[in-house]
C-alpha cells in the first residue's frame, strides 16, 4: 500500500540526502536551487550534521571536498552560474578522489540567463565543464519520487567509486510539489553504501594505491596513524606529486576506468512502448514527461512511438542507444537546449537511424503536443 | 483518470496556497498529485496562479493542458482567462514570458466569486458555480484572507457535479491537508473557512 505524501522537489532532494547519510552541506544560495540549502539548514543540525553558507560557490565546493576528506558524506547544490564556479574544485574532487554530490538545478543559460525558468543546458557541462580528461557519473531524475531515489543513488556511487557525482535537476522538478510514496524510503527499504576503509596497518598504508576495483581505500583524515596527502597534481600511490610518465598515464586511465567499468551497473533508463516502436524519443528530466504523454498521443493516432528515458546521463548508455538505433526507423531527441545530448545520441547511433532534434532555450518547457507534431512530421517523411 | 485544476486570482489572494492545500488533500485521499506554479508568486500586483494535476496513477506530464476545473478569485484573473491571452504572472515579465494558455474543457467546473467576478460564461458549456466566497470570509469569519480556503470548500462540493454525486476528494482529506499546510495558529480558522465554503457551495448548487 502506497503511503502518498506531497513533497516539494528541492526539499525531497535534501531529505533523501540525509537518508543517504549526508552530514555536511556547504552552499551559496541561487535560484532555483535555494530550497535545497534551506531544507538542509533545517535537517542537518537535527542529525548531528553541519550546514554552512559560504561566501561563494567556489568556497562551498572547496568546503565539501574538505568535509569529504574528513569522512563526511557531503553535498552542495547550485544552478548554472554557480555550477560554472564549482568546476575547478569539481575537477579537484575527481583528481583527489573525494566522494561528494553536486546538485545542479538547471535554469536557462548561458550566464545568469533565466533565473526562474527551466533549462537543460548543462548536459555537456556536467561532464566536460572542468578541464582535463575525466568520467563523472551524472544522474537526472524525472519526478519528485525519483529525485529521492537518485539522490540516494548519487551518494552511494560517490562513496563506492570515490568520485564526485553530479545530480541534475531542472527548475520545474525542483519547484514542483508532487506525491511521493514514502513507503519506499523507510530505513529498511533503502540501501546505503559507505566508502571502504584501509585494511592494512598504518606502516603499509598507501592512500592512493587502488584495490582490484580500481578504487583506493583512503583513510578519513584524522584516523590515527594513517597519514595522507592530497593534490590536484598528478600523484603516485603516496598521494605526493609525480611527473613519472608511466604513473601519470596509469593514474588518469584508472580514474576513468573505475567509473567506466561500473557502467553496466550505473546505467539506468526507462523504456516505454519501445518493443514495436518505429520512432523512438530519447529524453530526460521534465522533457521526458512531456515525451511520455506524446507517445500516448501518437499511439492513439496509430503512430508507433516509444520512449527511452535516460536517467544515468553519463556514462551514456552507449550500447543501449546503438541497439535502439538498429531497432527503430528514426530517433527524436527533444531537449531544452540548442542540441546537446543529441550529439551523444548521434555518436552512439552510428548512422543506424536518422536522429532528429527538437530544441528550445527560452525558459519554456516543451509540451506533449509539440513533440507529437514533430513525431508526425518525421513519420510523414519530412524533416 | 486525470483531473486538472487551476486556482487563479490576484496577487495576495493565496491562489498558490490553495493549490498546495488541494494537492495535499489529493495525496491524503490516496491520489497522485503534481502542483506547479510559475516561480515568483505575485505578492503586490498582477495575476497569480497555482495548478494541480490529480490522478489515480503516477502522473506523466505534470503541467496542466486541459482544465477540468478553474477557481477564479478576481475579475482581473477572470479577464485574463477569458481574453484567451497568456496570463501575465509577473509585472516584470512580458506576455510572451508567461506560460502558454491552457484550455478549459467543455463541461469544466468554473468556480467564481459571486461579488468579485462578473461572469458571463455560457452555462451550457461550463458548470459555473457562483458563490459569495470573499464575503463569507470577510463577514462570516472576519478574515478576508481565508477566501482561498473558502473557495476550496465550494470546489469540494462542486466536484459532485462531475463524479456522479460523489466529491473528488472527501472533506476529511481537505481538513487533514489544512492541518499539514497552514501555520498552527491558523488551523482552526482555515478549517472553519473550508467548512463554510462547503456550506455555501451546497447552497450555490441548489440554486443552480
Amino acid at each position: 500500500m502506497a503511503k502518498l505524501e506531497l513533497k516539494y522537489g528541492n526539499h525531497a532532494c535534501a531529505e533523501a540526502a540525509v537518508l543517504a547519510g549526508c552530514r555536511f552541506y556547504a552552499g551559496y544560495p541561487i535560484t532555483p536551487s535555494s530550497e535545497i540549502a534551506e531544507k538542509m539548514a533545517e535537517l542537518l543540525p537535527k542529525v548531528g550534521g553541519a550546514f554552512i553558507q559560504m561566501e561563494d560557490e567556489i568556497a562551498a565546493m572547496g568546503a565539501i571536498v574538505g568535509a569529504s576528506f574528513a569522512g563526511a558524506k557531503a553535498m552542495t547544490a547550485t544552478s548554472g552560474p554557480g555550477f560554472s564556479l564549482k568546476q575547478e574544485n569539481l575537477g579537484y574532487a575527481f583528481m583527489t578522489e573525494a566522494p561528494c554530490v553536486v546538485v545542479d538545478v538547471q535554469r536557462g543559460g548561458p550566464s545568469t540567463g533565466l533565473p526562474t525558468q527551466i533549462g537543460q543546458q548543462e548536459i555537456m557541462q556536467s561532464l566536460w565543464g572542468t578541464h582535463g580528461d575525466k568520467l563523472i557519473p551524472v544522474f537526472y531524475p524525472g519526478n519528485v519520487q525519483e529525485i529521492m531515489v537518485e539522490t540516494i543513488r548519487a551518494f552511494n556511487w560517490a562513496e563506492r567509486l570515490r568520485t564526485p557525482v553530479v545530480l541534475l535537476l531542472d527548475e520545474v522538478l525542483g519547484h514542483m510539489r508532487e506525491t511521493v510514496d514514502m513507503e519506499q524510503f523507510t530505513p529498511d527499504r533503502i540501501e546505503v553504501w559507505n566508502r571502504k576503509k584501509p585494511e592494512v596497518p598504518p606502516e603499509e598504508y598507501l592512500p592512493y594505491k587502488p584495490g582490484e576495483d580500481d578504487v583506493p581505500a583512503i583513510a578519513d583524515y584524522g584516523t590515527p596513524g594513517y597519514r595522507g596527502h592530497a593534490t590536484g597534481l598528478h600523484h603516485d600511490y603516496t598521494g605526493f606529486p609525480t611527473t613519472d610518465p608511466e604513473m601519470c598515464q596509469e593514474l588518469i586511465e584508472r580514474l576513468i576506468r573505475k567509473v567506466k567499468r561500473a557502467q553496466p551497473e550505473l546505467e539506468k533508463n526507462e523504456e516505454y512502448m519501445l518493443d514495436d516502436a518505429e520512432v523512438a524519443i530519447v529524453a530526460f528530466g521534465t522533457t521526458a514527461r512531456a515525451a511520455r504523454t506524446a507517445v500516448q498521443l501518437a499511439r492513439e493516432k496509430g503512430i508507433k512511438a516509444g520512449l527511452l528515458r535516460v536517467v544515468t546521463i553519463w556514462p551514456s548508455p552507449e550500447e543501449t542507444l546503438n541497439r535502439l538505433a538498429k531497432h527503430v526507423k528514426a530517433i527524436l531527441v527533444p531537449e531544452l537546449n540548442m542540441g546537446q545530448y543529441v550529439l551523444e545520441v548521434e555518436r552512439c547511433a552510428k548512422g543506424e537511424a536518422p536522429v532528429y532534434r527538437l530544441n528550445r532555450a527560452n525558459g519554456k518547457i516543451i509540451y506533449p503536443g509539440e513533440i507529437l507534431e514533430k513525431v508526425e512530421e518525421i513519420v510523414k517523411g519530412g524533416k | 483518470m486525470r483531473y486538472e485544476v487551476r486556482v487563479i486570482g490576484s496577487a495576495g489572494q493565496g491562489s498558490i496556497l490553495a493549490a498546495v492545500v488541494l494537492a495535499t488533500a489529493a495525496a491524503e485521499e490516496g491520489l497522485w498529485a503534481a502542483q506547479t506554479a510559475t516561480y515568483g508568486a505575485a505578492m503586490r500586483s498582477g495575476v497569480s496562479l497555482g495548478d494541480v494535476v490529480i490522478s489515480d496513477e503516477p502522473i506523466d506530464f505534470p503541467k496542466t493542458t486541459e482544465l477540468d476545473a478553474v477557481i477564479i478569485q478576481s475579475q482581473e484573473a477572470y479577464d485574463d482567462m477569458i481574453k484567451g491571452k497568456p496570463v501575465r504572472l509577473d509585472p516584470e515579465c512580458s506576455e510572451n514570458d508567461a506560460d502558454v494558455l491552457v484550455n478549459v474543457k467543455p463541461g469544466a467546473l468554473v468556480i467564481v466569486d459571486e461579488d468579485l467576478v462578473q461572469c458571463d460564461l455560457d452555462c451550457n458549456m461550463y458548470r459555473v458555480v457562483s458563490a459569495p466566497i470573499a464575503r463569507t470570509a470577510a463577514e462570516g469569519l472576519g478574515r478576508r484572507q481565508v477566501m482561498n480556503i473558502v473557495a476550496l470548500g465550494v470546489f469540494q462540493v462542486a466536484t459532485t457535479l462531475q463524479f456522479d454525486g460523489k466529491p473528488l476528494i472527501s472533506e476529511e482529506s481537505f481538513l487533514k491537508a489544512i492541518e499539514k499546510s497552514v501555520p498552527k495558529r491558523f488551523i482552526d480558522l482555515n478549517k472553519t473557512a473550508f467548512l463554510e465554503g462547503v456550506k455555501i457551495g451546497k447552497e450555490a448548487l441548489q440554486k443552480a
